[in-house]
């Protein structure tokens, strides 16, 4: 079973550290608070003790003085003793007894105090009376079986007792607020580098290799700061390493590829010349040939697109027009509608866009009803390849712009496809500030959308 | 006759494969694997066009491309690394009539050397044309600028020409790809942009403020026959 540490153990490091300043904090403000109270309340009784016994020794003396001259005038006592304020007296004698309050009687003195005046003393005790705690004093009278009993209220001390309690809650609310304030100031300032670090992996993650966290303090979260930046630095070099691996490799390709291809094509134009059996040799080399020149064309411009050394020839482009002649060199019989659009935008790029996502119509989209439709709202322009095909898979949906991903792996390698061509087209809209959406309801036709934002100006230079 | 193409390329094995392309559409192929013994063999052999590589191991191929400007007007294209944008602007402005980046289809090395040798070939029909105080000899080829003979080249002719048979009708860099260069809407429009500005710098009073090749912005190019 777990345990309910455990809960927060799981959860933030900021909640953790506000429990427990809330947590100490509240146990310091009650043990103050208790300890507050009694010291003061202790102090207080014992001052009423003392002023009380005094005024109890007077009150004796003159009831004795009082019952040696007038012999058993009991009453005469109480009523005398009335007059001097500040206490309720009762005479109690035997069963009978005479007191100043009504609500006083021989009931009220507690069986203890009572024990000792008994047997003939003097002595004092807390007890209650009705609601209001009181102090007790017994003292024997001169005649037998008489005993005086003098009450004094201590409602003043608890009424000023319930004011310092209300104080102390306050206070100790307050100090709860305060720790917790001060927990959430310290666990800020403890886990802000944290949260930097965390924040700078996760952009890291999102591709932006070139992010760091600033190490300014020397104590363990620095060191963490130090020891990301050193990783992402590596990983930043690993990746361009790589990066510059493929494009090195690419580019020497390309003299040889280049060379190949003029010799298959040359090749191609006289297959008519060859026996069967080395024409489809002809043809096999001319085709795979072609593929591998297109890969090695797409893997350079992966790689141009990743080291950010992409040049962008902004100029007026006509989108319909832009369709239509792509359709033509791919030569395609597709329809190509819509109005005018005419926006700022780079020709080359938004060609090869284009021309990849009609010639993935044909190839995987079973290549019926393919058309392109252009179109623009709300400050930005659109390009619409369609297909009538077989659609495409919801799991595959999602990853159809990925590198090197194919949605039908036992056919693509036939179409000589690599599955570059999409993530070409996607980097290319992105780098002219737009975006692909694909849309393939289940079985249904597919949808491919590139959004464009619609510019009279080229966008300002970043810097 | 077969027409000459001269090829300068350092590469061997990509000049052989491209000469063989060429040979097999019946050119001629003079082939050059550096500046200098190209600029040699043009003198010596008189091909019909040059197509030159950029990266050349001793003369630059702009440079190649200047040399032959001075001497000869034929027809120029020249071949460029895909990643180098500016080449392009470059070799344009060192007066090629046109580009092909590499690696390319063969086939669209010939459709260009066709398309060019086809336009260098024609004669032109006789116009009369009058632009302030430029004017085309109906004779053909002789451009006279206040009275003076001026020496374009076949390409900036043709674009003059265009422009200025027709005159304040406004030309987009598209059409004038199809009509000049006979290109279809692929063409890059900076084949037009700098062919406008080599022309104004050889008929304008002031290129920097053109009165003859006007731009019409958004829209492409006009001349102007108001004096």
């Amino acid at each position: 079973m777990r345990s309910p540490l455990a809960f927060f153990r799981s959860r933030s490091i900021q909640l953790r550290i506000t429990l427990a300043f809330v947590a100490s904090g509240f146990l310091l403000a009650v043990i103050l608070s208790v300890a507050t109270f009694f010291t003061v309340r202790s102090f207080l009784e014992n001052q009423r003790v003392k002023s009380s016994t005094r005024q109890t020794i007077f009150g004796v003396l003159f009831a004795r003085e009082f019952i040696k001259q007038d012999k058993s005038n009991t009453e005469g006592v109480v009523s005398l003793l009335q007059t001097r304020g500040g206490f309720d007296a009762m005479i109690v004698q035997g069963s009978q007894y005479l007191a100043t309050s009504l609500s006083l009687t021989p009931d009220a003195v507690p069986a203890s105090l009572h024990d000792l005046v008994s047997r003939e003393r003097i002595g004092y005790q807390f007890t209650k009376l009705g609601r209001t705690r009181e102090l007790a004093f017994g003292a024997p009278l001169p005649p037998a079986n008489t005993n005086l009993y003098l009450f004094y209220s201590l409602a003043d001390i608890d009424k000023t007792m319930s004011v310092l309690l209300r104080a102390l809650i306050v206070a100790g609310f307050a100090v709860v607020l305060i720790s917790a304030a001060l927990a959430q100031r310290v666990g800020g300032r403890i886990l802000r580098p944290l949260h930097e670090v965390s924040a700078a992996a996760q952009r890291v993650a999102e591709g932006l290799l070139e992010t760091r966290v600033q190490a300014v303090s020397t104590d363990e979260v620095g060191v963490l700061a130090a020891s990301f930046n050193q990783m992402a630095q590596a990983f930043q070099e690993m990746l361009e390493r790589e990066r510059r691996f493929v494009a090195n490799v690419s580019h020497e390709l390309r003299t040889p590829l280049s060379t190949l291809r003029t010799a298959s094509e040359l090749l191609e134009a006289h297959r008519a010349e060859f026996p069967p059996s080395s024409r489809e040799a002809v043809d096999l080399i001319a085709d795979d040939v072609a593929n591998l020149q297109r890969l090695v064309e797409e893997l350079m411009e992966v790689s141009e697109v990743d080291a950010g050394k992409a040049i962008i020839r902004w100029e007026e482009v006509e989108l319909r027009a832009l369709a239509r002649a792509v359709v033509r060199k791919l030569r395609r019989e597709t329809p190509v509608d819509g109005p005018l659009v005419v926006t700022m935008s780079d020709k080359a790029r938004l060609e090869r866009i284009v021309a990849n996502l009609v010639h993935n119509a044909f190839e995987h989209g079973g290549g019926t009803d393919v058309r392109v439709t252009v179109g623009e709202e709300n400050g930005t322009c659109q390009v619409v390849v369609s297909d009538g095909g077989p659609g495409i898979p919801p799991d595959a949906l999602s990853h159809l712009f990925d590198r090197f991903f194919k949605a039908d792996r036992s056919r693509t390698r036939e179409h000589g496809g690599i599955g570059l061509g999409l993530a070409i087209a996607f980097e290319n809209a992105r780098l002219l500030g737009g975006t692909i959406e694909a849309q393939s309801p289940r079985g249904g036709p597919t949808t491919f959308t590139v959004v464009l934002p619609r510019r009279s100006e080229p966008p300002e230079e970043k810097p | 006759m077969a027409e000459r193409i001269l090829l300068v390329e350092d590469d061997r094995r990509v000049r052989r494969a491209t000469a063989l392309a060429l040979i097999d559409e019946g050119y001629e192929v003079v082939e050059a694997e550096d500046g200098s013994s190209g600029l040699r063999l043009l003198a010596d052999r008189r091909p019909d066009l040059a197509i030159l590589d950029v990266m050349l191991p001793d003369i630059d191929g702009f440079e190649v491309c200047r040399e032959i400007r001075k001497r000869n007007d034929l027809p120029i294209i020249f071949l460029t690394a895909k990643t180098d944008t500016v080449d392009v602007v470059v070799g344009l402005e060192s007066g090629a009539d046109d580009y092909l980046t590499k690696p390319f289809a063969p086939k669209e090395l010939i459709a260009r050397v066709r398309a060019l040798l086809r336009r260098f070939r024609s004669e032109p029909r006789p116009v009369r044309i009058q632009l302030g105080d430029v004017e085309v000899d109906p004779d053909g080829g002789v451009v006279r600028k206040g009275g003076r003979p001026i020496s374009l080249t076949k390409t900036e002719f043709n674009l003059l020409r265009c422009l200025g048979e027709r005159p304040n009708q406004v030309f987009s860099r598209e059409s004038l790809l199809e009509r000049v260069w006979g290109y279809d809407y692929l063409g890059d429009s900076r084949l037009v942009d700098v062919h406008v500005r080599r022309l104004r710098a050889k008929i304008e009073t002031d290129p920097a403020n053109p009165t003859v090749i006007l731009t019409v912005r958004g829209l492409g190019y006009k001349a102007s026959n108001e004096p």
